[in-house]
């Protein structure tokens, strides 16, 4: 079989000179899926934390909430009108302009 | 491949279902406290009972002289004629804390009598006020 002279640089075993090294391709193996899984453990939490804090996953439009803005304004017009007749019932001073 | 395709698809659903619920509740609770603030028709007595009571604390007495619905609108609302008699500040007082209400209202206008004096006695004011109040529609 004719092998793509590009390839075998990959087809053979990690070594230097002529001796196989199982231990230094265990520990290179080893160390490439440590990283690779600390960094799925990196992705994965800062995923959750995203979808935790109102984000969204994939390319998934977000559902438009309501607006309070009106709601808001009107609660703020009623706060400011309790405000006013607290004033008018213990603060203000009217003087009788007959006397 | 398909079922994670099927998984992800439901657990898109769940969630834009689980924020709609949330965006539902969240307009109903808006909506309650709206129609706080608006007079629904029935319970347009109570409300009337809830100013003499006011007045009462207040120091002068109210009476209410005449209530009519208020057709010209889009919105329904009712007009209330009162008329509050007392002393001046607490007349005053009284149409104050009408107009300032927690409810949607708008004194019209107001009437206010001078009293007539007599020596020795705190002269007693009258007010005619006429004003307008926003009510809840009533769903068929």
């Amino acid at each position: 079989m004719k092998k793509i002279p590009h390839l075998k640089a990959f087809s053979r075993p990690i070594s230097r000179g002529k001796y196989i090294h199982p231990a230094q391709t265990w520990f290179r193996l080893l160390s490439i899926a440590t990283v690779l899984i600390g960094f799925s453990v990196v992705w994965n939490i800062w995923l959750l934390r995203s979808v935790e804090k109102g984000g969204t996953l994939g390319n998934e439009v977000p559902v438009a909430l309501s607006d309070e803005a009106p709601v808001q304004s009107v609660r703020a017009v009623f706060e400011s009108r309790e405000k006013e007749e607290a004033r008018y019932r213990f603060e203000y001073v009217f003087v009788d302009p007959s006397q | 491949m398909y079922k994670r395709q099927q998984i992800r698809t439901v657990s898109e659903d769940a969630l834009r279902a689980g924020k709609a619920r949330e965006t539902l509740a969240s307009l109903s609770m808006d909506e309650a406290s709206v129609h706080a603030y608006l007079i629904r028709q029935e319970e347009i007595v109570p409300f009337l009972g809830r100013l003499e009571a006011l007045a009462s604390s207040l120091g002068s007495s109210l009476q209410v002289v005449s209530v009519s619905a208020d057709t010209a609108g889009p919105r329904g609302k009712i007009l209330v004629s009162v008329k509050i008699t007392g002393s001046f500040e607490s007349v005053v007082r009284t149409l104050g804390a009408i107009e300032y209400g927690p409810y949607d209202s708008a004194i019209a206008n107001v009437t206010l009598d001078t009293p007539e004096n007599e020596p020795g006695q705190t002269p007693v004011w009258s007010a005619v006020a006429a004003f307008t109040l926003g009510t809840q529609q009533t769903n068929p």
